[in-house]
């Protein structure tokens, strides 16, 4: 989970220049991210474009990122506003259907993929967009409330009021498909 | 594995978000994808400085970048950040530093927005030109009326109190004040400014941030009448706008701050001129400050405007901690009384024996408003 990664020991040594930074970014963060897009987003290249594009930002201001440390949620940040941004230009807040990811079409993947979780995530992308960044932040990075704002931009009563819609509409839309 | 009891939504939440983001790896080839983009954005980088500021817009997801250049020479790129959240020293929406403290959220009135106006805080911490957020209220909640008033607020640079916590502009302070008109139509937004302003370099970022704003398809740049940008964003005769280096969506990149009025319904209301005779001074001016409150959710302001025979219930018994909240509970359900009431407020009145009714005369069982001729607010009810 992104959280638990954000104040680990590699980043001691994002001190050094951007391009052992960005190595070590991606080793430590990548996967974590593209997950967290994957939630955000409706198809995998589309999530895979979205954290390269942090990482790239991420590598042009580097000069100028006074706090390495900082890093990580700076990259979080980015990932969640840029996943906004092309969904927004898609014109396909409401409409997220979540993909299986190639290898999930095993047996195995098709498992873990049940048909329970699988109305759960199409509950989860009914979601209005807010309502649903913030309970991926919430339940799936296991960020705090106050974590979650920063993330977001907004206030830790927005959060907590969008977690607590999100969470009642999600419990509806599952009740109902009973 | 033990089941999941299917009333813990979150720990379904939980279970199908891991379960589905278990079988999300990365491509084989991203770490080498990475660098060729990496490589290319360094090989398409100018070295020139960019002062920029945002601005973005807050209600009902109406949001605009805009960004302006100061000029410089010292060869480096100013990267705008998006809000960053653990690090100890640096600055966001929801982490401000002592230095360049943003202020809280204002509560606009009906008819106007709070918007979000992004001036250097050379103190804040995260970098040496780092942008913070400060808000202000603009008349109008079109998207014109906000593209505008964004825009101006932000060629107006920071108050002298800002000033003093810190906040600076990367507008010449020389021209700050200088008039902005927009327009909108057509998904094109024009901007006419003043010809003090041309002396920014660059106003052609503007137009290419403003392009990405999701309700613009293409923005032009006027000075005085002339317009000064091509439809490309390319600068046209005399004016200074040359087009810098501006990584796609980096923009976009800062729209994370956006404003949390949508939390209350009432803000999201449509509001209409009303049809049909004017009440009375009293019954209007309630008219209005019920819509004022309902606009921002203000249940104090609610509450005050209550007579004491207030009655609220919509066909069933509410609850017994009275209307507010009912209302409080109906909101955080996500159910938009607030909105409904501002709606209503905004339709026909009809009067019997000296209590005003507003509401829409084709549904006599749908939600109304009461309110004494004295001005006393009454009634919000809908059913028999």
């Amino acid at each position: 989970m992104i959280a638990s990664v954000a104040v680990s020991d590699p980043y001691e040594s994002l001190g050094l220049d951007r391009d052992a930074a960005l190595r070590t970014l991606y080793d430590s963060d990548y996967r974590a991210l593209l997950r967290l897009a994957s939630l955000l987003v409706d198809d995998r290249t589309l999530a895979e474009d979205v954290v390269q594009e942090a990482f790239t930002r991420l590598y042009h201001s580097w000069d100028r990122m006074r706090d390495p440390a900082a890093a990580p949620a700076w990259l979080r940040s980015a990932v969640l506003n840029l996943a906004r941004s092309m969904l927004r230009r898609r014109r396909a807040f409401t409409r997220i259907r979540f993909v299986p990811a190639p290898h999930a079409s095993s047996p195995e993947g098709a498992a873990v993929l049940s048909e329970d979780r699988q109305e759960v995530l199409a509950a989860l992308a009914a979601l209005p967009r807010r309502q649903r960044e913030v309970l991926v932040l919430r339940y799936w990075s296991d960020l705090s409330e106050a974590e979650i704002a920063a993330a977001l931009g907004v206030s830790a009563g927005s959060v907590k009021t969008h977690a607590h819609r999100g969470l009642l509409a999600l419990r509806d839309a599952l009740e109902d498909r009973r | 594995m033990t089941p999941i009891d299917p009333n813990d939504t979150e720990g379904r939440l939980r279970d199908a978000t891991n379960a589905y983001t278990d079988t999300v790896e990365p491509a084989p080839d991203a770490w080498a994808l990475l660098r060729e983009r990496v490589d290319e954005g360094r090989r398409r980088q100018r070295s020139r400085t960019i002062g920029a500021a945002v601005v973005g817009a807050a209600v009902a997801a109406a949001v605009v970048a805009a960004m302006f250049l100061a000029g410089g020479s010292d060869g480096d790129l100013v990267v705008e950040t998006p809000p960053a959240t653990d690090g100890p020293t640096t600055t966001s929406p929801g982490a401000p530093s002592a230095q360049c403290d943003p202020g809280q959220e204002p509560r606009p009135r009906v008819g106007s927005t709070a918007v979000q106006v992004w001036f250097f805080c050379p103190d804040a911490g995260l970098s040496d030109s780092p942008l913070v957020p400060v808000w202000r209220v603009v008349e109008g909640t079109d998207p014109e009326s906000i593209v505008e008033g964004a825009l101006q607020a932000l060629v107006d640079g920071p108050t002298s109190v800002e000033q003093e916590r810190g906040f600076g502009s990367g507008i010449p302070e020389e021209v700050w004040g200088a008039n902005v008109d927009a327009t909108l139509s057509d998904g094109t937004v024009s901007f006419d400014v003043d010809y003090d302003l041309a002396g920014i370099n660059n106003l052609s970022t503007s137009n290419m941030s403003l392009r990405w704003w999701y309700a613009i398809g293409a923005t032009v740049f006027a000075i005085d009448g002339v317009e000064a940008l091509d439809p490309s964003g390319a600068c046209v005769g005399e004016f200074d706008c040359t087009m810098p280096f501006m990584p796609d969506l980096l923009d976009e990149a800062n729209l994370g701050a956006q404003a949390t009025s949508e939390d209350c319904s009432g803000a999201r209301a449509i509001l209409w001129e009303q049809v049909g005779d004017e009440p009375p001074p009293a019954v209007a001016a309630t008219r209005f400050s019920i819509a004022d409150a309902a606009a921002v959710c203000d249940w104090e302001a609610l509450r005050a405007l209550m007579a004491d025979d207030f009655s609220y219930s919509f066909g069933f018994e509410p609850n017994a901690d009275g209307a507010i909240s009912y209302w409080q509970d109906a909101e955080a359900a996500g159910e938009p009384i607030m909105r409904t009431l501002a709606e209503t407020l905004s339709q026909f009145t009809t009067e019997s024996e000296g209590h005003y009714q507003l509401g829409d005369p084709s549904e006599p069982l749908g939600y109304r408003v009461v309110i004494r001729e004295d001005g006393a607010w009454t009634a919000f009810i809908a059913g028999d």
